[in-house]
C-alpha cells in the first residue's frame, strides 16, 4: 500500500482500503529452521553420551541405562519417556551430532559462540543470516520469540514477537487500552489512512536517502512498514500469553511456516518450570529438562509433519535444530551440580536430514573426537566439530553459500540427506 | 554521577551510596544524617553491616546482578570489573585448554596456576576475585545471606583461591582498596570515554578512531571527570554532528560513522514524553523499560541477557511499537490540547483548531515544525492537510490533529537524528 502522499490529497478515509497481505504467500522451495535453544548448558550425560566406563564421569543417578533407541546409542530412563517416544519415532529423521567445540565456559561468550561461530561481535547469528537471505519476499522472516539473539548487519530481518504476546497486542491495539492514561484509539479507516500516509513518507525517505548507511536506515524504515501492514492480517495468529508450553509456542510458529509468513524462529526453552538448564546445583533437574523438552519435540515434529508442506508435510519443508550454548562437567561438585563444559551436542531433525546419522563421538577426556565430515565417522586425520563446522552445515542446509560468512567452510555433509 | 556533577571516579570510590525508600527496606542502609532527598527519591545512605566504601562495587545489587558459583569463585565477577570498567574483556581472549585434563579437579586447578594458556587470564583475574569475598553467599536462596556483606569471608579469597587479592598486580590491602585502585588505573578513565562515545554515537568505535577518544579523554579530564563534560565533548565532536560527515568521505566512512542514527526505545520515550506528556505506563510500570512484559525489546532495546545489542535499523517490531506510541500519545495530547485554555497547550498552537479555515495550514506548519524541528516543504504541508481534511470529514478536528499528531511522530525525521 505504498500510496504517494499525494494521492491522499482528495481521498476520504473510507476511500482507503483496510490492510491487506503485501507479501507472496509461500516460498515453496525454500527451507524453514525452527532453533530450539536450552539456556545455561545442557548435560549430555542425560540423553546424548552414555559414557559408562568413562573414568571420572557422573552419569545420571537415577535409573539410566545404555540403550539404542532409533538407531541411536542414547541414554534411557524411566524418568524421562518422552526422549524414548521421540527418538523411537523421529530418529531416522534426525542426526545427532557429539562433541562439539564451544572454547569458552561463559555464558554470553558461548551462545555467542554457538550461534556464530566466534566470541567475537562479528557476525550474524546462524537464524538471522539464513532468514535474510529470504530477502525481503516474507514479513516475519526470523521469529524471535525468546532465547539469544546475535543480529548485527541484518537485524531488519529479525521480528521481535516478546514471550507474553507483545507484538500480536500491539498490532491487536490492544496494548492501547493498556496505558494508565487515557487513549482515545483511532477507528480502523483513521488508522489506515495514518498507516498509508506513514509508509508513503519513509517511501520518500528512502528514495531521497542516497546511498550508504543513511539509505540503509531508511530503507529498513520503508520495509518495516511494509511488513507491519501485510502483518495486521495476522495478529490472530500470533497470541501468546508468557504461559505457553513449547509445543504451544511451535504450533505458532509452524502456522507461521504453513502461512509461508516466516522462514526461521528462535525459541528458548528453559525446563518445564522455567527452572533452566545452568544446574550449578542439583544437576538432576536435567532430568525433568529434556523429558519436559523432548515431549515438546515430540509435539512440535507431529504438528508439523500434520500440517501441509510445499510437496507433502511441512515437516518436509522444516529442519528442527536443538541446542544449548555449552556442556556440563562430567562430575558433580559439592552441591550435585555441575560445572560448565567447553564440548556439547546438538540433534538436528526434519528436512534436509539424513536420518539415523551420529556425527562425532567422545574421548576418554570428555572433549569431542575429530571427524571425518563426510561420514561423522570419528578418526584421528579429521577435524574438531567447531560451532563454524555446525554453522556451514545449518547454511548449506538452508541453500546459503556458507563461504560468504566462514573461511574455508567444512559442512557436515555427513547429515545432509 | 552525571545528574549531580559529581566526578566519575566517585562511582568507584564513593563512600555513600543512594538509596530510595524501596532500597532503604531491601538493603542495610540508613540514609546519611541531614542529606537532602532529591526530585526522584534518592538520598546518599550508608550500609550498616560493616563493608567498606566503594561506590559501586560494594553496593549488593551489583553483585546480585554479576552474581558467581561455587566452582567459579568469584572469577566472573572478576570478569565483570574488567569489562565494565576497564574495557578490558577477558571473555574475548581465545582459550585453548589443549592438554589439560579438565575432568580432573586438581589438575583443573593446577592448571589456572601453571598453563600459560590459563595463566594469561587467571594472573590477573584470581586476584581481583580474591578481594570480592565479603559478597560469598553460602546460600543464594537466603535473603539475609545475599543481602548482607560478610567482613568475617574476605580471607577466604587467598584461601580458595591460592592467591593473595592484587588489581592488575597492585596488592590490595582488603577490599577497601579495590576501588581507589580502579579509580587510579589509567584504563578506567579511557573506559568511560569509550563508553561514553559509544552510547551516544550508537556505534562501535573503531581501533582506528584513536585520536577521537584521545580527544574526548582530554576534555574530560579538562572536566575534573565530570560526566557533563564528556557528553559535551561528546555531542560536540564532528563524528556525532552530521555535518561532519563531508562530501569528501568515502562511502565506507560514511558506512561506519552513521551520522543518521535510530532513536532508541529510551530515546524514543523521553522525546516523545517531552512534546506531549505522554509517558507509556500501565499499572505504573513503564513499557518502554521493561523488557518482560513491556516493550523495550520489541521496541529495539536490549534484554541484558539474551539480547545484547540495540537494534541498529527500524524492525517490523519496532514499527509497530512506534506506531501504538504515536497513536497513544498524540491522542492524549490533542485531548489535552483542545480543552486547555489559551496558552497552556502542550503542543498545539494556538488558535481555533476545530473548525477548517484560513488557519489551518498555519497551524498545521507550526505542529510540523514543532515535532520535526524545519518547517514543512509545500509537498509536505499539502499532503498533512489532505490527511487532516480526509480524517476531519469522517471524524472531526480532534481526530483530525491526533493524526497529524501520530504520523509526524512516525516520521523519518522524526525517528532518526
Amino acid at each position: 500500500m505504498r500510496l504517494s502522499r499525494r494521492a491522499l490529497l482528495g481521498l476520504s478515509a473510507a476511500g482507503l482500503a483496510l490492510p491487506r497481505r503485501l507479501f507472496a504467500a509461500s516460498e515453496g522451495s525454500t527451507r524453514k529452521f525452527l532453533f530450539v535453544f536450552c539456556p545455561g548448558g545442557w548435560d549430555p550425560t542425560y540423553v546424548f553420551a552414555p559414557l559408562w566406563g568413562v573414568s571420572g564421569v557422573d552419569m545420571p543417578p537415577d535409573d539410566s541405562v545404555a540403550a539404542t533407541i532409533g538407531g541411536f546409542s542414547l541414554v534411557d530412563s524411566g524418568g524421562r519417556p518422552s526422549v524414548r517416544r521421540c527418538f523411537e519415532r523421529w530418529g531416522s529423521r534426525a542426526a545427532l551430532v557429539q562433541g562439539i567445540s564451544v572454547p569458552s565456559v561463559a555464558h554470553e561468550v558461548c551462545r555467542r559462540i554457538v550461534m556464530t561461530g566466534s566470541r567475537q561481535a562479528e557476525r550474524d547469528g546462524w537464524d538471522v543470516l539464513i532468514a535474510s537471505a529470504a530477502g525481503a519476499s516474507l514479513p516475519m522472516p526470523l521469529v524471535h520469540l525468546s532465547g539469544p539473539m546475535f543480529a548485527l548487519d541484518h537485524a531488519d530481518a529479525v521480528v521481535r514477537m516478546g514471550e507474553r504476546g507483545q507484538l500480536a497486542s500491539l498490532l491487536q491495539g490492544v496494548a492501547l487500552g493498556q496505558s494508565d492514561m487515557p487513549v482515545t484509539v483511532p477507528s480502523a479507516e483513521v488508522q489506515a489512512l495514518q498507516r498509508a500516509y506513514v509508509a508513503s513518507r519513509a517511501a520518500e525517505a528512502a528514495s531521497a536517502a542516497g546511498a550508504g548507511w543513511a539509505a540503509r536506515q531508511a530503507s529498513a524504515q520503508a520495509l518495516a512498514g511494509e511488513r507491519l501492514e501485510s502483518m495486521l492480517l495476522e495478529a490472530d495468529k500470533l497470541t501468546l500469553t508468557g504461559e505457553d508450553s513449547l509445543a504451544e509456542q511451535g504450533a505458532v510458529i509452524a502456522e507461521l511456516f504453513e502461512q509461508g509468513l516466516a522462514r526461521c524462529a528462535m525459541i528458548a526453552y528453559e525446563g518445564p518450570n522455567g527452572q533452566a538448564w545452568d544446574t550449578h546445583t542439583e544437576n538432576y533437574k536435567q532430568g525433568p529438562n529434556f523429558e519436559g523438552l523432548f515431549e515438546g519435540l515430540d509435539d512440535i515434529l507431529t504438528d508439523l509433519s500434520a500440517r501441509t508442506g510445499s510437496a507433502g508435510s511441512l515437516l518436509d519443508d522444516t529442519t528442527v535444530v536443538l541446542l544449548s550454548e555449552m556442556g556440563r562437567d562430567p562430575r558433580l561438585n559439592k552441591n550435585n551440580g555441575k560445572e560448565h563444559w567447553p564440548w556439547t551436542s546438538a540433534l538436528l531433525l526434519g528436512a534436509g536430514i539424513r536420518g539415523g546419522v551420529t556425527v562425532g563421538g567422545w574421548t576418554d577426556g570428555v572433549s569431542g573426537e575429530t571427524v571425518d565430515p563426510s561420514t561423522g565417522e570419528p578418526t584421528d586425520s579429521g577435524i574438531t566439530v567447531t560451532t563454524e563446522v555446525l554453522g556451514a552445515t545449518l547454511l548449506a542446509l538452508a541453500d546459503v553459500d556458507p563461504g560468504e560468512f566462514i573461511d574455508a567452510p567444512t559442512p557436515l555433509t555427513a547429515v545432509l540427506a | 554521577m552525571a545528574t549531580h556533577d559529581r566526578p566519575w571516579t566517585e562511582s568507584v570510590t564513593a563512600d555513600y551510596t543512594v538509596a530510595n525508600d524501596t532500597l532503604v527496606q531491601v538493603f542495610h542502609v540508613t540514609p546519611i544524617e541531614g542529606e537532602p532527598t532529591d526530585a526522584a527519591g534518592w538520598v546518599r545512605s550508608r550500609y550498616t553491616d560493616g563493608r567498606p566504601p566503594g561506590g559501586i562495587v560494594m553496593t549488593s545489587g551489583f553483585w546480585w546482578r554479576y552474581d558467581t558459583t561455587v566452582g567459579n569463585r568469584n572469577r566472573s565477577r572478576a570478569a565483570a570489573l574488567s569489562r565494565l570498567l576497564l574495557c578490558q574483556d577477558m571473555l574475548d581472549r581465545p582459550v585453548v585448554f589443549g592438554d589439560i585434563d579438565l575432568t580432573d579437579e586438581d589438575s583443573t586447578e593446577l592448571a589456572v596456576l601453571t598453563e600459560d594458556t590459563c595463566v594469561s587470564c587467571h594472573s590477573a583475574l584470581d586476584p581481583i576475585a580474591a578481594s570480592l569475598f565479603g559478597f560469598w553467599w553460602y546460600d543464594n536462596k537466603d535473603d539475609t545471606e545475599v543481602s548482607t556483606y560478610h567482613p568475617e569471608r574476605e580471607q577466604l579469597g587467598a584461601e580458595y583461591l591460592s592467591v593473595e587479592p592484587a588489581w592488575f598486580g597492585l596488592p590490595l590491602d582488603g577490599p577497601v582498596e579495590l576501588g581507589w585502585r580502579i579509580s587510579e588505573d589509567d584504563r578506567f578513565v579511557r573506559c568511560a570515554v569509550q563508553g561514553a562515545a559509544q552510547a551516544f554515537l550508537r556505534r562501535d568505535v573503531e581501533t582506528e578512531e584513536r585520536a577521537l577518544v584521545d580527544g574526548l579523554q582530554e576534555s574530560f579530564l579538562a572536566a575534573d571527570l565530570r560526566y557533563t563534560g564528556l557528553v559535551r565533548a561528546v555531542v560536540s565532536s564532528e563524528e556525532y554532528r552530521a555535518g561532519g560527515l563531508t562530501e569528501a568521505a568515502t562511502e565506507a566512512t560514511a558506512d561506519r560513522v552513521r551520522t543518521r542514527r535510530l532513536l532508541s526505545v529510551d530515546q524514543l520515550a523521553s522525546t516523545v514524553e517531552d512534546l506531549t506528556g505522554f509517558r507509556w505506563t500501565w499499572e505504573r510500570y513503564d513499557q518502554l523499560d521493561n523488557a518482560l512484559v513491556g516493550y523495550s525489546v520489541l521496541g529495539g532495546g536490549v534484554d541484558g541477557e539474551y539480547v545484547l545489542r540495540p537494534a541498529p535499523v527500524q524492525t517490523v517490531s519496532s514499527a509497530a511499537v512506534v506506531m501504538r506510541v504515536a497513536q497513544a500519545a498524540a491522542s492524549t495530547v490533542v485531548a489535552h490540547d483542545l480543552a486547555a485554555a489559551e496558552g497552556e497547550r502542550r503542543l498545539l498552537p494556538a488558535g481555533d483548531l476545530l473548525v477548517p479555515g484560513e488557519g489551518t495550514d498555519a497551524a498545521l506548519s507550526a505542529l510540523h515544525a514543532r515535532i520535526l524541528g524545519a518547517p514543512p516543504g509545500d509537498d509536505d504541508l499539502q499532503a498533512e492537510r489532505a490527511l487532516w481534511q480526509a480524517v476531519f470529514d469522517a471524524e472531526g478536528a480532534e481526530s483530525a490533529w491526533s493524526s497529524l499528531v501520530a504520523v509526524l511522530l512516525q516520521d523519518p525525521d522524526f525517528l532518526t537524528y
